[in-house]
């Protein structure tokens, strides 16, 4: 029987000790890179100046020359455009969020990301093509072209993984609050002034916490545009924060009084 | 009382045929306490140290540092500096995480001015016409020192 017993805690002491670990794998796990890992040299950029100004250069040296460096980093350009669109619809499949609204404006977003990674690689395809006025207006449409469809999209998907993130954090501070909500009870608090006016703050500003990030998720859902969605989400945080400061404010006082109890 | 006969009766009690039986397999079946072999002295070490591990965990549990959802730990660590402390620098971080887009209109440094709604075109309907209003650039290439964003890049190579 006793044998019995110790394989028992045996068999709970390697589930237990592998839950731990992905706690403090889940703790220190790093954000995911939004930039696919892709940078554009700056001294990339310095070179195409260069030839431009050098006066040791033929004309059609020049010409050559310039064209061969344009279309280099116009492809690299769209490499690092189509790495980061890639990213960030690997980020969008990696979370889950229980929301429906949100799970469909993830859908959303990533088959919008599918499209531009597919429009990238068919304008990249053109680039063997262009002379040197063709290269300047191909970056010129796809810079505007960018502005005005990428963009928008990647704001959208960047807040749903911001909101899909503060969801962890929101759900901590629940956890503290209730862990204070009891202390306040259990240790007879509610007479002290301070605490009580530290207390209602915080359980103000995490009221608030909650509702902006509700008004976050429904502008995700229901389409209000990225910027909505992304003042909702700072404004959210912003209280937590506020929440945050008043719970470290009673710590303080509770610390102070206990400190002088003992003192005396 | 008469002595001899008393220890001549002694002389003849014997133990129950039953639990003499039982007595004699016991003893003849029971294990040799001989040396441990490797295999059980491995074994026993790793039960040992998953005991003292599983102790570890529950006295962390216990003290409130899981907060999963349904868990009801003793609220030991709600006054604990160090946890609120980490609590408030990760809203922090996401604040400035927050900021970061904000302040370049996206995290992937793309420069929007333009529509407020998502509206890639689907490949099968046709493909976003390039020949839209080119928006003026808000930080041109030269103004960064080591790297440059995707919408810099185009910007320089337009000129």
């Amino acid at each position: 029987m006793l044998r019995i017993t110790y394989r028992i805690i045996f068999i709970a002491a390697i589930i237990s000790s592998f839950l731990f670990i992905q706690e403090v794998r889940a703790q220190t796990a790093p954000p995911a890179s939004q930039n696919g890992g892709c940078t554009l040299n700056q001294d990339e950029f310095v070179k195409l100046a260069a030839v431009e100004n050098d006066p040791t250069l033929g004309y059609l040296a020049e010409l050559t020359q310039e064209l061969q460096i344009r279309k280099e980093l116009l492809s690299e350009t769209m490499d690092c455009a189509i790495a980061q669109a890639t990213a960030l619809q690997t980020s969008l499949a990696a979370i889950s969020t229980p929301d429906a609204g949100v799970k469909a404006a993830r859908a959303q977003a990533k088959n919008l990301l599918g499209n531009a990674i597919t429009y990238y690689g068919l304008q990249k395809s053109n680039i063997p093509n262009l002379g040197i006025q063709g290269s300047k207006n191909f970056a010129a449409s796809l810079e505007a072209w960018r502005a005005g469809n990428y963009a928008p999209v990647a704001k959208e998907a960047s807040d749903i993984l911001i909101w899909t993130g503060n969801q962890n954090l929101i759900v901590t501070a629940q956890t503290r609050m209730n862990q204070m909500g009891h202390t306040m009870g259990i240790l007879d608090l509610a007479g002290e002034s301070n605490l009580t006016a530290l207390w209602s703050d915080a359980q103000a500003n995490f009221k608030a916490t909650l509702n902006f990030n509700d008004a976050a998720r429904a502008a995700l859902g229901n389409g209000g545009g990225p910027d909505e969605a992304l003042g909702d989400i700072k404004l959210s945080l912003d209280a937590l924060s506020v929440a945050y400061q008043k719970l470290s404010d009673m710590n303080n006082v509770i610390t102070n009084s206990t400190s002088s109890a003992q003192s005396q | 009382m008469d002595l001899d006969n008393i220890f001549k009766q002694l002389k003849s009690i014997e133990p129950d045929p039953a639990f003499k039986h039982k007595s004699l397999h016991l003893i003849l079946h029971s294990a040799p306490a001989g040396k441990p072999t490797l295999r059980e002295i491995i074994f026993k070490s790793v039960e040992f140290g998953a005991a003292i591990a599983l102790a570890g965990v529950l006295i962390y549990t216990a003290v409130g540092g899981f907060s999963a959802p349904g868990s009801s730990p003793l609220q030991i660590s709600n006054f604990n500096p160090a946890s609120l402390k980490a609590e408030a620098q990760a809203v922090d971080m996401q604040i400035q995480l927050v900021n970061l887009s904000y302040d370049t209109g996206s995290i992937v440094g793309a420069t929007s001015s333009a529509a407020s709604t998502p509206s890639v075109a689907s490949p099968a309907s046709g493909l976003p016409v390039l020949e839209s209003p080119v928006t003026a650039p808000s930080s041109p290439a030269a103004t960064v020192t080591s790297s440059v964003s995707v919408d810099q890049a185009l910007n320089a190579l337009s000129q």
